[in-house]
């Protein structure tokens, strides 16, 4: 499956994940150690470049696992100028399934470590530090780890070497697998001064009953390529350390919280260590990317984009009540302009119209109410004589008229009669006789006071003759004058009341235009307040527009300048994205892997532990998903944190590499020097035997205090090996020299 | 009381002349709507107006409406009290008259006019106007009814 998704680099087909982690595997092993990290990134671009096909990975796909079944044994080991052995070689014999345990033993100096670092360094070169020695001996920083290795290494150059033109030391290790041999060679060359030429490291692997140098295909790095065929065919460097480890490690190991051993146990069992490596490598990769397409605009070109379309959007957000505003503001215009026409109309001379009608109505209420004040006075002056009437006005008069008659009379006498008569005669015309004495004698009779008494009417003896006269001529002025008064002052009143009217009803138009003034001040008051309203919204709304606009038409350049240079920089994106997605995808599978493993651990662990404790006191340990250590005694009371001696954690830490042993490697080769450490006796026995009983090889490079005649006798029906290093001044170069010598091989009758 | 009156004006303006209640409420109702400020303007007006009719007024029998005092009532100068004296003398038809017979002829005219004028007046929406007219329209304003 990985394989099929492996594709040319040339061609950026998108890749599945599972090769993508394969690949990457590979390209941590070929750059571990290195302190720059840019040729691994550089190669990182390369590989995630392509981006992702799916997002999901299980590590049961992956064909590093093919070959964990497989039985593997160290065969034979030869070194060159390697620390203290010029040229060694030791043959590691098969005797059979029962017997694969090997013994090598020499004092301290005699160069047992140096073959445990041989072992090492030839399997996994670099990595030897970075992946080996991390877990069980004490490194830290890369820079180090790097430093650790080179310095390692010059260490380890025979001192017959070291004056050499160009030095040279070399480890050859030969194995037998099911599929048949596999040999490693690996060389390491220094300048004239002893510097290590890192450079010129040299990895081969052949294969095979004739020995043939792998094939390694083209587009890969041949180094990195042959050191991941090591690790696949023969072992994995994330279980190495619990398989290739100094016995005195396993005492400061034991130090470590519990918790802490079995996450970093479980963490190399499954290659979790690894992997756990790979997503920090790919997290900072992609932290490191991000930053450099940042740093030409201070964010990434995704952030720019969601940025420019934020403001986008807001700016379009902004448009709807922008426009909304600037239709309120027009109609507000438009309904003030109105209204100004309205007034303007309406208000012409309104007020100056209008205090002339008040002013004209005032006079008008003012002379009404003095014609009102006449006219009544009038009613009241003249009224009674008009409504007495002339009937009764003339009777008085003729009453009083006949009553000044009769004083007259009494005033003339009859000498007045005949003068009268004669003028009356004189003034003609002429009359005859009968007429002249039927006159002469009415006349005569109207003269005398007897016919004056025969009127009928009331004499007013009350009024003398002056006021008869002053009253009869009041009388008549009365009804004449009075009637002409009252007629004028109503026509007054009246034309006032008319011009009253029509005041009154030019100042209700007045008025009414007045009102409609009013609203319609009213109404441009309001027209104002909607327009300062409508403006200030726009401005407002102009001034954030101006403001996002401002914002975006850098950002749109810079966007348009980002976007033509992320043509270049697509793939970094891509990989960029790959590289998270790969993390989060290995992260999943390994909460996955340790979920399911931790139980299958702890009954290992619980095994082994059993196997060695002589106190029979640990009857169960527990290990919780997050490495929490849990130790039970019989009873099922907690005894993790104190009854646990010394010797007891150390047992516990040798119980928790066999279990590692156990589960990841169990066919594959145990080498381990000064195994039995700071043990003290009776724990080296019981830890004797469980490494002797292991069904796979395993290699112990001892001192003679570990092992001693007695227990090597013991030991026998297991050993396949048994030698000694012996150690010795070589007269020509003046240089100690160590070789394999006393050596016994324990054949099995079968193999035999 | 039977004294003639004949060189008694000055005696008629001395006199307090009044007429029935109801006559005195008419004169009241006639002091507001026609806007005068003396009772004697509208009582001069009610005796008026019975003047100027025919025939004799019925005569009042409890004069208890307010008095006006004649000098008030018809003028302070003899002139006046004498026109006033003449034209109720010379309605009545006879002379010489009573000082009785002026106390009740003119609370008998003052009755008859006031209910007279008050009912010509009370509906109009301007009595003074009303009144003006009919004292204007034609030589025969006692043609009102009644």
């Amino acid at each position: 499956m990985i394989e099929q998704g492996l594709v040319d680099g040339a061609n950026r087909e998108p890749r599945t994940i599972g090769s993508v982690i394969a690949e990457l595997i590979r390209v941590r092993a070929a750059s571990a150690g290195a302190g720059n990290r840019r040729p691994l990134y550089a190669r990182m671009d390369e590989t995630l470049g392509h981006g992702l096909v799916d997002q999901n990975w299980s590590s049961d796909t992956d064909p590093r696992n093919l070959d964990r079944e497989t039985e593997v044994r160290l065969s034979r080991m030869r070194l060159r100028n390697w620390k203290s052995f010029e040229r060694a070689e030791l043959a590691f014999p098969n005797a059979g399934n029962e017997r694969t345990l090997v013994v090598v033993g020499g004092p301290n100096g005699y160069g047992k470590s140096s073959i445990l670092e041989a072992y090492a360094f030839g399997l996994f070169g670099r990595r030897a530090v970075t992946q080996v020695g991390s877990v069980l001996s004490v490194t830290s920083g890369r820079g180090e780890q790097r430093r650790s290795y080179r310095n390692l290494l010059e260490r380890t150059l025979h001192r017959s070497e070291r004056s050499a033109s160009e030095g040279m030391c070399a480890v050859t290790l030969e194995f037998a697998t099911d599929r048949g041999p596999v040999v490693v060679e690996r060389k390491w060359y220094f300048n004239p001064d002893g510097a290590l030429i890192e450079d010129d490291e040299e990895l081969i692997v052949r294969i095979g009953a004739d020995r043939n140098m792998l094939d390694v295909p083209t587009n890969v790095d041949p180094q990195a390529w042959c050191q991941e065929e090591v690790e696949r065919r023969i072992l994995p460097a994330g279980i190495a350390p619990f398989l290739i480890f100094d016995g005195e490690e396993v005492d400061r190991w034991a130090q470590k919280k519990l918790s802490d051993q079995v996450k970093t146990a479980i963490g190399r069992m499954l290659g979790l260590e690894e992997l756990s490596g790979l997503i920090a490598d790919l997290k900072d990769y992609a932290r490191d990317r991000e930053r450099h397409l940042q740093d030409a605009g201070g964010e990434s070109l995704s952030e720019l984009q969601q940025k420019v379309a934020r403001l986008e959007d807001e700016l379009r957000h902004e448009e709807v009540p922008h426009a909304e505003a600037g239709r309120l503001l027009a109609t507000a215009r438009s309904d003030r302009d109105n209204l100004i026409s309205t007034l303007s109309e309406d208000d012409v001379g309104t007020h100056s119209s209008l205090q002339s009608l008040f002013e004209e109505n005032h006079r008008l209420k003012a002379e009404a109410a003095q014609l009102d004040r006449e006219l009544i006075g009038s009613l009241a002056d003249h009224g009674p004589l008009l409504l007495v009437g002339r009937t009764l006005s003339r009777s008085l008069q003729n009453s009083l008229a006949t009553g000044a008659g009769a004083e007259a009379f009494e005033r003339l006498d009859d000498d007045a009669f005949d003068e009268l008569w004669a003028r009356f005669v004189v003034a003609g015309p002429p009359l005859d006789d009968v007429e002249t004495a039927s006159l002469r004698d009415r006349m005569s009779r109207a003269w005398r006071e007897e016919d004056r008494s025969e009127a009928a009417s009331p004499n007013h003896p009350h009024l003398d003759r002056r006021a008869r006269s002053s009253l009869s001529t009041r009388l008549d002025s009365a009804l004449t004058n009075g009637r002409r008064t009252i007629l004028a002052v109503a026509a007054a009143r009246k034309d006032v009341g008319e011009r009253l009217a029509a005041n009154a009803s030019a100042l209700a138009a007045g008025k009414a235009r007045l009102e409609r003034i009013e609203i319609a001040k009213g109404g441009l008051s309001a027209a104002a307040d909607r327009i300062a309203a409508a403006e200030a919204t726009q401005s407002s709304i102009r001034s954030r527009i101006a403001s996002l606009k401002s914002q975006l038409s850098p950002m749109r350049d810079e966007l348009m300048r980002r976007t033509a240079a992320a043509v270049d920089a697509g793939p970094r994106l891509r990989a960029t994205a790959a590289a998270r997605t790969t993390a989060a995808a290995i992260e999943a599978e390994i909460e996955r892997l340790a979920a399911r493993e931790y139980q299958r651990f702890a009954d290992s662990v619980t095994a082994n532990f059993k196997l060695l404790s002589h106190k029979g006191q640990v009857e169960r340990i527990e290990i919780a998903p997050d490495g929490a250590v849990v130790i039970l005694d019989a009873r099922g009371r907690d005894i993790t944190e104190y009854r646990m001696s010394a010797g007891e954690n150390q047992l516990f830490a040798m119980a928790l590499i066999a279990a590692v042993g156990d589960i990841a490697g169990a066919n594959l080769p145990l080498v381990v020097d000064t195994p039995l450490g700071r043990l003290d006796t009776k724990h080296r026995g019981s830890v004797l035997n469980m490494l002797a009983g292991r069904p796979a090889q395993t290699i112990l490079l001892t001192q003679p205090q570990e092992i001693g005649a007695h227990q090597l006798t013991e030991l026998e029906p297991h050993l396949a090996l048994s030698a000694t290093l012996t150690h010795a001044l070589d007269q020509r170069s003046g240089v100690g020299v160590s070789t394999f010598a006393d050596t016994r091989t324990f054949v099995h009758e079968e193999a035999a | 009381m039977n004294t003639p009156i004949a060189a008694t004006i000055a005696e008629i303006g001395r006199m307090d002349l009044r007429t029935s209640r109801s006559g005195d409420t008419a004169t009241a109702a006639l002091l507001r709507a026609l806007g005068m400020q003396y009772r004697y303007q509208p009582a001069r007006l009610a005796i008026a107006k019975s003047l100027g009719l025919p025939g004799q007024p019925p005569l009042v029998e409890n004069l208890d409406g307010k008095s006006i005092r004649g000098e008030t009532l018809f003028g302070q100068n003899v002139a006046d009290l004498g026109l006033w004296t003449s034209l109720i003398i010379e309605h009545s038809g006879r002379d010489p008259l009573t000082r009785r017979d002026i106390l009740e002829l003119v609370a008998a005219h003052w009755a008859r006019g006031a209910g007279l004028l008050w009912d010509s007046l009370r509906d109009a929406s301007s009595p003074v106007e009303t009144l003006a007219g009919q004292l204007t329209s034609s030589g025969k304003p006692n043609r009102v009814a009644k």
